[in-house]
């Protein structure tokens, strides 16, 4: 009996041993540091991964301060580490998880997760922390590159918006300076032509004394020069405006009727010297339109006189109809024709057709490229149908009742 | 015999508009710019004012603007002339209380029937 209880003790202290000797392999090999310190900051236990994470022998560190050895007196960021210490050991549960800097042998620093806890020391009954501890520098060298890289894409944002508002602002201050420009120019252009203009008038009409028929011949060419002069002008400083995108339209209710019947008081003299027929063919359900009156008469009046121009025998014709809310005008006319090869050319800055006959007839070539980009800021559409040889028809789609917004 | 008020610091269309109007029949005072020109419409209380919208120093629409809130001119009718330089003139020429405007160039055939539209039965 005696014999066998003391059998059977050994064999329970054996398998104490055995347990015991299992936990400390655990605790020694596990893959994280594992620390127990006393309340005043002294090392009582660093299992073998601590160790040689910090690079120290145990002897190097059992029984010393943690400040000095696995831990630096401050952080990098500025934080007292000491103090920090001391808080958690006043304070255990406020930091079950806390992340510090740490110090290995070689001076090297780390960061290191840990989780701490209040234990008690089985024979003694102090009380000490149990700390489990986890490398995180990749983690936070990561973080603080992703925090960097932040930084200076957000600095280059602003520096890239800066940039952007800078250009924008001397943009704007161009485009400021443009309509200066463009109103100077206006003014200033139109002033002394507006003196040639009303003298030659005035001469013409016998206002200053009586003329003979050669000083009306010559004054009559002053007069038709500046004319043309002035259309010149007008047709540059409108596509000025409409490039620089200042062309501002107004929308107002007009007869329709009235105003095709200016277009061809406009033209009927120059089309009657060349012996055309001229007229109109108005639908009559048509009658009011609301749009910029004075650009739709300039719409009219391009094609009305390109149509004359460009005709040597037989008529010109307009015909207006309305369809729902569109309002169709078409310059129809028996002239030189275009070219299909020639069409796309038509409607763009400066183009003449070249049909060797060019010099015959007088013109820049801004007429149409100014319509198309009237009729497009007037919400509507132009296109163009011709016989090369017999004829050609223009035809203008308007909105009846013009909506800023529609344009 | 009406009168009219040129306002217009161009000599030589002052010249012109004042050729116009006299050989129609018109008694024609003028000034150079703005200030002096609302002093002479106080002076002469003419039946028409004929007024230049881009002047040195002060500027038609302040003019007009002057001109209409004088207890002696406001009945008198303000015609603009404007080398019209950009959209948007238009409105603020009438905002700022001109009856109607002309455009520059002016054409010499027209121009004395335009001005009288404005008239009434003041002009002749
Ligand atoms: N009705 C037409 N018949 C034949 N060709 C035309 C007709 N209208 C225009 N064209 C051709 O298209 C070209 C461009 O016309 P556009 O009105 O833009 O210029 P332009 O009349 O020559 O000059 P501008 O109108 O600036 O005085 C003309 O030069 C002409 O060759
Ligand atoms: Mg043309």
């Amino acid at each position: 009996m005696d014999r066998r209880n003391k059998r059977r003790q050994r064999s329970m202290k054996i398998t104490i041993n055995e347990i015991q000797k299992k936990y400390l392999e655990v605790v020694e090999n596990v893959n994280c540091i594992v620390l127990r310190w006393t309340p005043d900051g002294l090392i009582t236990f660093i299992n073998r991964y601590g160790r040689e994470f910090f690079g120290y022998a145990e002897e190097e560190l059992i029984g010393k301060h943690v400040v000095g050895t696995i831990v630096p007196e401050k952080e990098t960021t500025g934080r007292d580490l000491r103090l920090l210490l001391q808080d958690v050991c006043r304070h255990p549960e406020r930091y079950e998880h806390n992340t510090n800097q740490n110090m290995c042998k070689s001076g090297k620093l780390v960061w290191v997760e840990w989780v701490n806890k209040l234990v008690y020391d089985e024979r003694t009954k102090k009380p000490e922390l149990l700390s489990l501890g986890i490398d995180i520098s990749k983690r936070v060298q990561a973080e603080e590159e992703l925090r960097q890289l932040n930084e200076t894409l957000e600095r280059r944002i602003a520096e890239r918006t800066a940039e952007l508002q800078a250009a924008l602002e001397k943009a704007q201050s161009a485009d400021r300076l443009k309509s200066a420009f463009l109103a100077t120019m206006s003014h200033e252009l139109r002033t002394p032509l507006n003196s040639i203009i009303g003298f030659t008038g005035i001469l013409l009409q016998g206002l200053a004394g009586p003329l003979n028929e050669e000083q009306t011949k010559q004054l009559g060419m002053i007069r038709d020069s500046a004319r043309h002069l002035l259309d010149l002008i007008n047709d540059i400083l409108d596509i000025s405006k409409i490039e620089a995108g200042q062309l501002e339209v107004a929308a107002e209710a007009f007869d329709v009727r009235r105003m095709i019947e200016e277009v061809l008081e406009a033209v009927m003299q120059q089309a009657a010297k060349k012996g055309l027929t001229i007229g109109a063919a108005i639908a009559h359900d048509v009658s009011e339109m609301v749009s910029d009156r004075r650009r739709v008469k300039q719409i009219l009046l391009n094609l009305a006189s390109n149509a004359v121009k460009f005709t040597q025998h037989g008529e010109v014709r307009l015909e207006c109809k309305t369809q729902g809310d569109t309002i169709t005008f078409s310059v129809h006319d028996t002239g030189i024709g275009i070219r299909q090869d020639d069409m796309d050319n038509l409607f763009k800055p400066f183009q003449q057709i070249d049909t060797g006959l060019t010099r015959a007839y007088e013109g820049t070539g801004l007429g149409l490229s100014i319509c198309k980009r009237l009729v497009e800021r007037l919400g509507g559409s132009i296109s163009v149908q011709s016989v090369y040889g017999k004829g050609s028809t223009f035809t203008c789609m308007l909105p009846v009742v013009y909506q800023a917004s529609s344009a | 015999m009406a009168t009219i008020l040129i306002i217009e610091d161009n000599e030589k269309n002052l010249y012109l508009a004042t050729f116009l109007l006299e050989k129609h029949g018109f008694f024609v005072v003028a000034a150079r710019d703005g200030r002096s020109g609302i002093e002479l419409a106080e002076k002469t209380t003419p039946d028409l004012i004929l007024l230049d919208i881009q002047l040195p120093e002060m500027d038609g629409y302040t003019v007009a603007r002057a001109l209409k809130s004088s207890p002696n001119l406001a009945q008198v009718p303000i015609v603009a002339v404007t080398s019209y330089a950009m959209a948007g003139d238009r409105e603020r020429i009438l905002a700022a209380g001109c009856n109607g405007y002309i455009e520059k160039p002016i054409n010499p055939e027209t121009f004395v029937a335009e001005i009288m539209r404005y008239m009434g039965d003041e002009g002749q």
